[in-house]
């Protein structure tokens, strides 16, 4: 092993993986090479200088796990059998499906002559979708399908209408192959033998299943006889959602059921294209403003920079929201007890006593209309008044006619 | 030694849960790698926002293709293998706006640390302006040896190469960041 060789093997050295025997091999070399040892020194340096810068780096963004579940989807396993174009047989289907599919173009070009030249390069309406699709899948998104001129070759710009349709439509296409983006909710009613014990069920229940309790309203009965209900809501992973469903409908007799789903795909797909183009805005005006010389540009620049932060978090916030209604379904558990109180048959003391009460409670609804009726007369007393006079005027007249 | 060999046997399993679609432990593996993989990729990308587009995507890889692995490498190295190719072709993708644009720009600090960030910072720029200047290869090969201290056979595996390429590389880039350091005045502090 020479000198160059040998100071291969220092890096690997220092972090522990070289093989035993090498190691060996290594370390009486630098026992005798003083020169060696300085450069394992300096190599020794390097690394705590790259840790240190290590240490220091930005931890990956909070909501990286909540974007990649919505990614994979509310969907079950992964692609199971994998597909490893490996052996002979495997090359052998994909170049017979390559030779057919060539076939099969030629077979269509003949059938199908290419239009004048004129028309080649500019596609008719009904044409450009499929142009566009062939040219999404080839990598060649952003470019025009117009193959003739300079803009053929140019992606568009970032923050372009034409950019902004291109990350809508490539993450579109990204979502559609992956899963739709569904919130899913249900409800369900129960009766159970204890309400209080089918609460505790439903908490163990929701942490078996990797969820959370997020609301509950338990109304014990206030008098005797009265029901016991209670409303809880959990959230659960989505894919744990038909399957708590089910556990659920295990704890006492269903009532009702029920399960909606909010496509929320589209949306999802929008705020990101609207918070990719704001980001790079963002950066845009953040270099505008490194270059910015005078103080009432950098002051412009800040405003609008402070308008955009504001869309980009406020955008950001609804985003998490809506990925994290896919990631987790809510279900709403109403509970109810199916036993009533027994009511103990009255005693002649309390049969006396209700009827007091009752006699008590008749009274003085009476005082009360005969004082409401008092209340009419003092009311209507000033045209009582006027029809009295009325009458005593008429009266008086017909005697002095008399 | 004997933790890694447990991590990996643990990971392992966290594989093949995950090729039958349990995402309970593809959460637990995503915990145990995103900081990894974020940090890799960005070693590469110099771009926290497109790091993280490519984090997320190794892990839905991930996440799709578990019953690929086939055990004969650790789990890290099938990982950091899907992170490196992503992360290149991400690099290719944006080279342009990357190269002219972001390459020299110094990390962003973790927000957690001010004090140490404040002592830190002039050393901290100067190491990450050396590294700037680095190919992506060196940089990935550094990274791979000093930070995540992986052999030299699995080097070769993440980065695709032939193993006498990884050493000839790991030196190299070793020289390179030295000439660059010593060219912005580090060199006398960092031997």
């Amino acid at each position: 092993m020479n000198r160059t060789e040998r100071e291969f093997e220092l890096p690997f050295y220092l972090n522990g993986t070289l093989p035993a025997a090498t190691q060996t091999v290594l370390e009486r070399e630098l026992d005798s090479d003083a020169a060696l040892a300085l450069e394992l020194d300096e190599v020794r340096a390097l690394r705590e200088a790259l840790l240190a810068v290590e240490a220091s780096a930005p931890a990956p963004p909070a909501a990286l796990l909540a974007g990649v579940m919505a990614k994979i989807g509310p969907a079950g396993p992964p692609r199971r059998a994998p597909f490893a174009i490996s052996s002979l047989r495997h090359k052998a289907v994909a170049g017979w499906g390559l030779g057919l599919g060539v076939a099969a173009c030629a077979a269509l070009l003949l059938i199908h002559p290419a239009p004048p030249a004129s028309e080649a390069g500019n596609p008719s309406p009904a044409s450009a979708p499929v142009m566009a699709k062939v040219m999404l899948q080839s990598g060649d998104a952003g470019r025009s399908p117009n193959r003739n001129g300079l803009a053929a070759v140019l992606p568009a710009p970032p923050g372009s209408l034409a950019a902004l349709k291109a990350t809508e439509h490539s993450a579109r296409d990204e979502i559609s192959a992956t899963a739709r983006q569904l919130a899913r909710t249900g409800t369900i009613g129960l009766i159970v033998p204890d309400v209080t014990s089918a609460i505790a069920k439903v908490q163990r229940l929701t942490q078996e299943q990797f969820g959370a309790l997020t609301a509950l309203q338990d109304d014990a009965p206030s008098a005797p006889g009265g029901k016991h209900t209670a409303q809880i809501t959990v959230s659960v992973p989505d894919d744990r959602f038909v399957g708590t469903l089910g556990a659920l409908a295990a704890l006492g007799g269903v009532t009702s059921r029920s399960v909606s789903t909010e496509d929320l795909t589209d949306s999802i797909v929008d705020d990101d294209a609207r918070l990719r183009n704001l980001r790079r805005e963002e950066a845009d005006l953040l270099r505008i403003m490194d270059r910015s010389g005078k103080i009432q540009d950098v002051l412009d620049v800040e405003q609008q920079l402070s308008a955009t932060r504001q869309s980009i978090e406020e955008l950001d916030a609804e985003a998490k929201s809506m990925r994290r209604r896919v990631a987790y379904a809510t279900i709403t558990i109403d509970l109810s007890d199916e036993k009533t109180v027994p009511v103990a048959a009255p005693g002649p003391a309390s049969q006396l006593g209700d009827a007091w009460r009752a006699a008590l409670h008749r009274a003085a609804g009476f005082t009360l209309w005969l004082a409401a009726q008092a209340f009419v007369l003092i009311a209507f007393a000033p045209y009582l008044g006027l029809l009295l006079l009325a009458a005593y005027l008429l009266r008086r007249r017909l005697s002095n006619r008399n | 030694m004997q933790a890694r060999d447990d991590a990996s046997a643990l990971e392992r399993e966290l594989l093949a849960r995950i090729a039958n679609g349990d995402r309970t432990a593809f959460e637990t593996f995503f915990r145990a790698y995103e900081r990894r993989v974020f940090r890799y990729v960005l070693r590469l990308l110099h771009d926290e926002e497109l790091a993280a587009e490519v984090a997320s995507d190794v892990m839905v890889e991930v996440w799709r293709h578990a019953a690929r692995y086939a055990g004969r490498s650790k789990p890290s190295t099938w990982v950091l293998g899907i992170a490196h190719h992503k992360a290149l072709d991400a690099l290719r993708r944006n080279r342009r706006e990357v190269l002219e644009l972001r390459l020299a720009e110094p990390l962003p600090a973790s927000a957690d640390e001010p004090e140490r960030r404040a002592i830190e910072s002039s050393t901290r720029a100067e190491i990450e302006t050396a590294l700037g200047a680095l190919s992506p290869e060196h940089r990935a090969v550094l990274h791979l040896t000093f930070v995540l201290g992986f052999a030299q056979n699995e080097i070769a595996a993440i980065v695709g190469c032939p193993l006498g390429t990884v050493k000839t590389r790991v030196y190299h880039a070793k020289r390179a960041l030295r000439t660059a350091l010593a060219s912005s005045g580090l060199q006398r502090d960092a031997s």
